[in-house]
């Protein structure tokens, strides 16, 4: 079967790491609104600053308040966003979630960036707009702008002394005496009078043109700039003379006087007048803004510089705020990969082959994944391959240890049976003197094989444990009082404040058989260490290794129990020591001593120490032992306090 | 149907001394047609059948000492009176709200508020307007009832 092919496929799972993986879930559609957002946002800068700026007397008076307070809720909006994402993060932070750390590192950096692109262009902005201000607010401007309205003040006042006495000039009759019969002459002796009158236009009674002299752009064409109330001029209710209202027309300003006289008997209308210059209009209208903004500018200089502040505030902060968010959304994006890869080596580590990564994207990140989940795979592939082989490896080593094993009691079996037989057939005499002996034999055999039988049976029974909470110390003084005084070959040494049973006191040591004493040593174990354990199969423990401890010591010894606390990858354990002084464990089978069906021993079943391994495993535990030649042994069981 | 408006009690000096000191002042006029409705649809509020904004920029011209007074329309009118050009500015006479269908259910209704600023603020300074009241008047909105048949 090739690594990766389809057989070797499982069911990808993507890994979740709470709180990141719904975010990174959601970050291009986040992305997405937050775009809109900023184009939304533009948009209201450019709708404000083209509407209300320029235009602000056609919006209506709500509009104000709308704006202000979109342009409040906003940024307001924002900052509870960027508040909420903050707040997740410092839980992230305290619940130790992967990448919360690296994610903290990346915002900070990303807003110190942000803040240091802001500063600069706020400072600028400022700056240049309060320069600006104090710029045209300098008393030169002002100056000039009083001087400039001053002077065409000046030139039109001029222009009107002119015009004014010209019309109540006495002579006036007399220039025009012969006006309608010569009307060019009577223009020369006018110039010649004042050069300055550009046109001169008659008018009867009734409204009629008499005369225009002068230039064309002056000529009335409306004549109810002369008319009066009831339409005659200048008489019966007409204007009675005098200046005129300046006329502006197609950028020309025309001035203009209206007085009576008399030409040739008949009474008629004199307009004559003068023709600014076509740029003179407009230049005044420039002026006179120019003069009411710089008024407006110096009379709300102060509230204008404070507005303009508020404002770029209004328009930056919700800019910065976006940013921040965006950075959120991207560390979400990068971290969340990473994240995965830890999590994902973790499972991993564990010894869950199953797990995969989803790429969801197609850059470095997404090969690094593909890569990970190929080497994962191949990994799966091995490692079945490995425990299938060993499983073989252990089938065949326990067929050839039952093999043996059994027979092993058969040949004496199959003996004692051919003796009988034998002896039944050759020699009755003796027969009834075998057959005892003989089928004794094949009973003690028989029983033997039973018994093996009866611990394999239970070693693949083993059931899960069932913990209680229980005292350390009590739990071996049980068993070191089936060692006790009482019963053949032991003694114990109590506990600090624990009567072992069998009543064996300190120090005191039992008799073996052979005359050589094993005392158990209880004084180490703290006597206020408890825990959750399957009493029956921690019992078992200890009875197995104090019997091996027991058959290592053939000559008697010490064998010392100890107990206490150690904290080890984040979780407190009850460290057990129990230590004898015997010969020590051959350095070429200590790796095999927790191997099921592996004795030394005659008779052994070889079952006692993968006990022990196993119940240990059950309860979370680990277990291991140090061992010296000629100094003795010592087994190190690790078990959690809170199993 | 034609509506008037006038803007009462505010002092003519702060109009006049702000045109002489060389700034224009700006007045809105702004009316509402509503009829008002009945039944589930009063939930939603009165009908606005029409709605009419006048604006008008009062100035002095410095070169013939004559007031004026333009609208949003283009019409102008000039004073050589203060006093006159006082009453042409703060008040509006004849606007013009169309004609409402007479047949319809519900009371007609007018309401109409005025907006008074003694200097009308050019660009970019009006943006000052948003945050102080002190640049302008504004009065709340007059009801006037029209009658209509119920």
């Amino acid at each position: 079967m090739k690594p990766g092919g389809p057989a070797d496929v499982e069911p990808a799972r993507t890994v979740k790491a709470p709180g990141m993986a719904r975010a990174a879930a959601a970050t291009p559609v986040a992305l997405l609104v937050l775009v809109l957002i900023f184009a939304v946002f533009i948009t209201l800068i450019i709708v404000f600053s083209q509407q209300l700026i320029y235009n602000l007397s056609q919006v209506d008076f709500s509009a104000h308040f709308l704006i202000v307070l979109v342009a409040i809720a906003f940024p307001l909006i924002l900052l509870g966003v960027i508040v909420f994402q903050i707040t997740r993060l410092i839980r992230d932070r305290a619940r130790r979630l992967p990448g919360a750390r690296f994610k903290t590192r990346l915002l900070f950096f990303f807003g110190l960036i942000a803040l240091f692109s802001s500063i600069p262009q706020a400072m600028l902005s400022i700056t240049f707009i309060n320069s600006t201000i104090d710029f045209w607010l300098a008393a030169r401007i002002g100056e000039a702008l009083k001087g400039g309205l001053e002077i065409s003040l000046d030139y039109y006042q001029d222009k009107l002394e002119t015009l004014s006495a010209f019309g109540r000039n006495s002579l006036l009759p007399y220039l025009l005496r012969d006006a309608l019969q010569n009307p060019e002459a009577a223009w020369k002796n006018i110039q010649g009078v004042n050069a300055r009158i550009d046109f001169i236009q008659v008018f009867d009674n009734s409204g009629r043109e008499l005369l225009f002299q002068g230039k064309p752009e002056g000529r009335i064409a409306d004549l109810g700039l002369i008319q009066g109330t009831d339409g005659a001029l200048a008489s019966g209710g007409g204007i009675p003379g005098g200046m005129l209202p300046k006329e502006d027309r197609e950028g020309l300003s025309v001035m203009r006087y209206l007085t009576q006289s008399r030409i040739s008997g008949q009474v008629v209308h004199v307009v004559s007048g003068i023709v600014l210059p076509p740029s003179f209009d407009a230049n005044a209208r420039r002026i006179t803004e120019s003069t009411q903004a710089f008024n407006q500018l110096g009379r709300y200089r102060e509230l204008f510089r404070l507005v303009i502040l508020v404002f770029y505030f209004f328009f930056s902060l919700p800019i910065f705020l976006l940013t921040i968010l965006v950075s959120f959304l991207l560390a979400d994006e990068i971290i969340q990969p990473i994240v995965n890869l830890e999590e994902a080596t973790r499972r991993v580590a564990e010894g869950d082959f199953s797990f995969r990564i989803l790429a969801r994207s197609n850059d470095e990140l997404s090969v690094l994944v593909s890569s990970f989940n190929r080497m994962v795979a191949e990994l799966s592939s091995s490692r079945r391959k490995l425990v299938q082989a060993e499983k073989i490896s252990a089938w065949q080593d326990i067929a050839q240890r039952l093999a043996h094993e059994i027979r092993n009691p058969l040949t004496p079996i199959k003996l004692s049976a051919q003796r009988i037989l034998r002896k039944f057939q050759s020699n009755r005499e003796e027969f009834e003197r075998v057959l005892e002996p003989a089928i004794s034999a094949i009973i003690q055999e028989v029983e033997n094989l039973n018994r093996l039988l009866v611990e394999f049976r239970e070693f693949a029974r083993l059931p899960g444990p069932q913990p209680e909470e229980t005292s350390l110390a009590e739990l071996v003084a049980e068993v070191a009082a089936m060692y006790s005084p009482a019963s053949p070959g032991g003694g114990t040494r109590a506990a600090d404040g624990i009567a072992a049973d069998g009543g064996g006191g300190a120090g005191e040591a039992w008799e073996r058989a052979d005359g050589q004493a094993v005392v158990i040593d209880l004084s180490h174990i703290r006597s206020e260490i408890r825990l959750r354990v399957d009493r029956a199969q921690m019992k078992r423990v200890f009875a197995n290794l104090f019997r091996n401890a027991q058959q290592a010591m053939p000559h008697g010894g010490e064998i010392t129990v100890l107990a206490d606390r150690v904290h080890k990858g984040g979780t407190d354990y009850c460290r057990i020591w129990v230590r004898d002084a015997g010969e020590g464990i051959d350095e070429a089978i200590r790796s095999k001593i927790f191997e099921p069906y592996f004795t030394t021993k005659k008779g052994g079943t070889g079952l006692g120490l993968a006990i022990v391994e196993r119940v240990v495993f059950d309860h979370n535990g680990t277990i291991g032992f140090e061992t010296r030649r000629g100094v003795g042994t010592t087994f190190i069981i690790d078990l959690p306090m809170e199993s | 149907m034609l509506a008037d408006a006038r803007l009462a009690g505010t002092p003519a000096e702060s109009l006049l001394d702000s045109l002489r000191e060389g700034q224009a002042a700006e007045i809105v006029f702004q009316f509402r047609l509503y009829r008002e409705q009945a039944g589930l649809a009063s939930l939603f509020g009165d009908r606005l059948i029409r709605e009419k904004t006048v604006i008008r920029q009062g100035m002095l011209d410095v070169f013939d000492r004559r007031f004026i007074v333009r609208d949003d329309a283009g019409g102008s009118a000039d004073y050589r009176d203060p006093s006159s050009f006082v009453q042409g500015f703060f008040s509006i006479a004849g606007c013009d709200l169309g004609d409402p269908d007479g047949d319809e259910p519900g009371r007609l209704y007018v309401l109409a508020r005025i907006r008074y600023s003694p200097v009308r603020l050019v660009p970019p300074l009006n943006i000052v307007s948003l945050f102080t009241r002190r640049t302008a008047v504004i009065t709340r909105w007059a009801e006037a009832e029209l009658g209509g048949r119920q």
